[in-house]
């Protein structure tokens, strides 16, 4: 049976919620609130940092599939879960759950940015995104719907590391002259090579093994200036998880990340030539370094048509992304009509004007 | 002897009788070209009394009803064809000046000509006044229908055509659409259709796979620290330039000013 944290209001008992639009945790029962120092003071963990070389040489093998069961401090049930489950709610008691296994010692995040979308602002987001699409199914997000998301926190590593590189382009200058019979076109063909770096900061990839990582990668970007140290307190009213993919095997993603972005850096910085192609690239990463952070995020699933659609919400922006199903009636009537509407005004100005 | 004069002189009367029926179907031009109100000028004897009668009718009502004057010429030779003592080598000039000159009588009036030498097989459709702007966009269109019917020997038919495509242009304002126009509004209609709901169907699209870090650079840390340019070799190659060239005249429709310097729009073919 695993540890698990549950936070308690200290006036009455119930349990403390979050409140992304306050900035403060609430208690539904008894309307107090209470600053995020005071929650932080029930970390016991709160001067420990994460630290991947740590977690590498003292963890050797972690079994993250099936379920782990916990005892809600609550109400005494035994509770399920998923094994990578952070922060969730008792089934039975509703009380705010946080296991501590996951969220502290060797696998504490280094940060956290809180939520700042709370539910109404979320409802607004998502009628604001399917507003305006004409082939979106009708009540397919509905407020309903959107009243049963649960916002998470998503395990994210965060790379920070120097590029090095070099790169060789084929490139040509042309230059054109004539006389009076012919013109001529004079290629000039070269070789360049260029040598450079460049720094990047807190390069994000989900850790989560079951989010589609194109997902992740376009509900970003983050704003990390709000990256708050870790405190269990946050999670409190939310589900959280931790990664399940290590910062060794999802380090290949922000490298390619990394090297599109210096390849394309040194192609903007070569100049005068009429065509630039490249034909060798050497880009290195240096001084890589990671941390472990939770960000916030609404996913949203739905049904439609037998498949089910999800939708991420950004918890600090409110970016919302995922790829929406149409109506093929819609389609339909929009194909013909569209089709019908042109080819009148094509026949009538065919017609009357030519 | 007597029976002998006598059998020739029946002979002449019928004869003299029968003429008007032998020449029967064709009508003598000159009769008609004297005529001031002719509309049909048939020098070449191309139609049948009763197309004549029926395009006489047809366009004096026209006349009538839009103020337009409508004409048919015909001639056997273009060359034999002399206005004033002017001899003409080319149809359109001298549809243009046989309207301006003999049917008006070098008065501007609107009106369409529509002349046919059989000669040189051209046919040439020429518009003055109001007709030219009425008759602009689709002078091809009448013309593809009159010489159509010219190349099959159907001259009542193609005269016909063309009467009553003046008719339609006057009371219509427009031709039918052609099935190549057809054809190309649907496709149009089909493309533009195809562009809308693509456009549509990506705004639902909105998950992407990052492939660049870019907003995670650390503004200024780019140092480019050396460039090298290797020159390798060049290649030249020469085109020729464009000579200026004479632009030949097509079969489609234009204008141009006859000697009286009217305006007058329209076409021609060869049949």
């Amino acid at each position: 049976m695993s540890e698990l944290v549950s936070f308690k209001c200290p006036s009455c008992g119930s349990p403390l919620l979050y409140s992304a639009e306050k900035g403060r945790f609430i208690c539904e029962y008894c309307g107090s609130d209470f600053s995020f120092d005071e929650v932080k003071n029930a970390d016991v963990n709160a001067d420990t940092e994460f630290d991947w070389g740590d977690y590498k040489e003292n963890v050797s093998e972690e079994t993250l599939d099936g379920t782990v069961s916990y005892v809600c401090k609550s109400c005494g049930a035994e509770v399920v879960t998923d094994a990578v489950t952070a922060a969730s709610f008792c089934p039975y008691c509703g009380n705010v759950i946080v296991m501590e296994e996951n969220v502290s010692g060797l696998i504490k995040p280094n940060g956290i940015i809180p939520f700042r979308i709370d539910k109404t602002k979320l409802q607004e987001i998502v009628a604001r995104y399917c507003r305006g699409k004409k082939l979106l199914p009708k009540n397919f997000l509905s407020a309903q719907k959107i009243e049963k998301v649960q916002g998470l926190y998503l395990p994210f590593w965060l790379y920070d590391c120097h590029a090095d590189g070099s790169m060789g382009f084929d490139a040509t200058r042309i230059r054109t002259w004539s006389d009076t019979r012919y013109n001529y076109t004079e290629t000039s063909h070269y070789y360049v090579t260029c040598e450079g770096d460049m720094d990047f900061k807190k390069v994000p990839v989900d850790g989560s093994h079951r989010m589609d990582d194109a997902l992740m990668d376009s509900v970003e970007p983050y704003d990390f200036k709000d990256l708050q140290p870790f405190a269990k307190g946050y999670l409190s009213g939310f589900v959280a998880e931790r990664f399940d993919e290590d910062a060794d095997s999802c380090l290949g993603r922000a490298s390619a990340r990394v090297k599109s972005s210096v390849a394309s850096t040194f192609y903007g910085a070569v100049h005068g030539y009429a065509t630039l192609t490249s034909s060798r690239s050497q880009i290195d990463l240096q001084d890589t370094n990671v941390s472990y952070v939770l960000l916030p995020v609404y996913l949203i699933t739905a049904q439609y048509g037998g498949e089910t659609y999800t939708y991420a919400v950004n918890g600090q922006t409110g970016k919302i992304v995922g790829d929406l199903p149409s109506d093929k009636g819609k389609v339909t009537r929009t194909f013909l009509g569209t089709a019908l509407g042109v080819a009148a005004a094509a026949l009538a100005l065919l017609t009357f004007v030519f | 002897m007597k029976q002998n004069m006598k059998k020739i002189f029946v002979s002449l009367l019928l004869l003299l009788l029968t003429l008007p029926l032998l020449a029967g179907t064709r009508v003598q031009a000159e009769t008609a070209a004297a005529d001031d109100s002719a509309h049909v000028i048939d020098k070449a004897l191309l139609f049948s009394v009763s197309a004549h009668v029926e395009l006489e009718r047809r366009m004096e009502e026209l006349e009538n009803k839009y103020a337009t004057k409508v004409i048919i010429l015909t001639t056997n030779k273009l060359e034999d064809e002399a206005l004033s003592g002017r001899q003409y080598s080319g149809i359109q000039a001298f549809a243009e000046d046989y309207y301006d000159y003999v049917v008006c009588g070098g008065v501007e009036t609107t009106g369409i000509i529509l002349a046919i030498d059989m000669g040189s097989r051209k046919m040439w459709v020429s518009t003055t006044g109001d007709e030219v702007g009425r008759f602009q966009s689709d002078i091809d269109y009448l013309l593809d229908r009159v010489v159509s019917r010219l190349s099959d020997g159907e001259n009542d038919a193609a005269a016909l055509k063309f009467v009553q495509l003046v008719e339609q242009k006057h009371k219509w304002g427009f031709y039918p659409p052609t099935v190549g126009k057809i054809l190309l509004s649907i496709g149009i209609g089909l493309l533009v259709a195809l562009i809308v709901v693509a456009g549509l169907k990506s705004q639902l699209k909105t998950v992407r796979q990052a492939t660049s870090a870019h907003n995670y650079t650390v503004p200024g840390s780019f140092h480019l620290r050396r460039i090298n340019e290797l020159f390798l070799y060049s290649s030249v190659t020469q085109t020729a330039k464009p000579q200026p060239q004479e632009r030949g005249v097509g079969g489609g429709g234009f204008g141009g000013s006859g000697s009286s310097g009217f305006s007058h729009g329209g076409g021609g073919r060869t049949f």
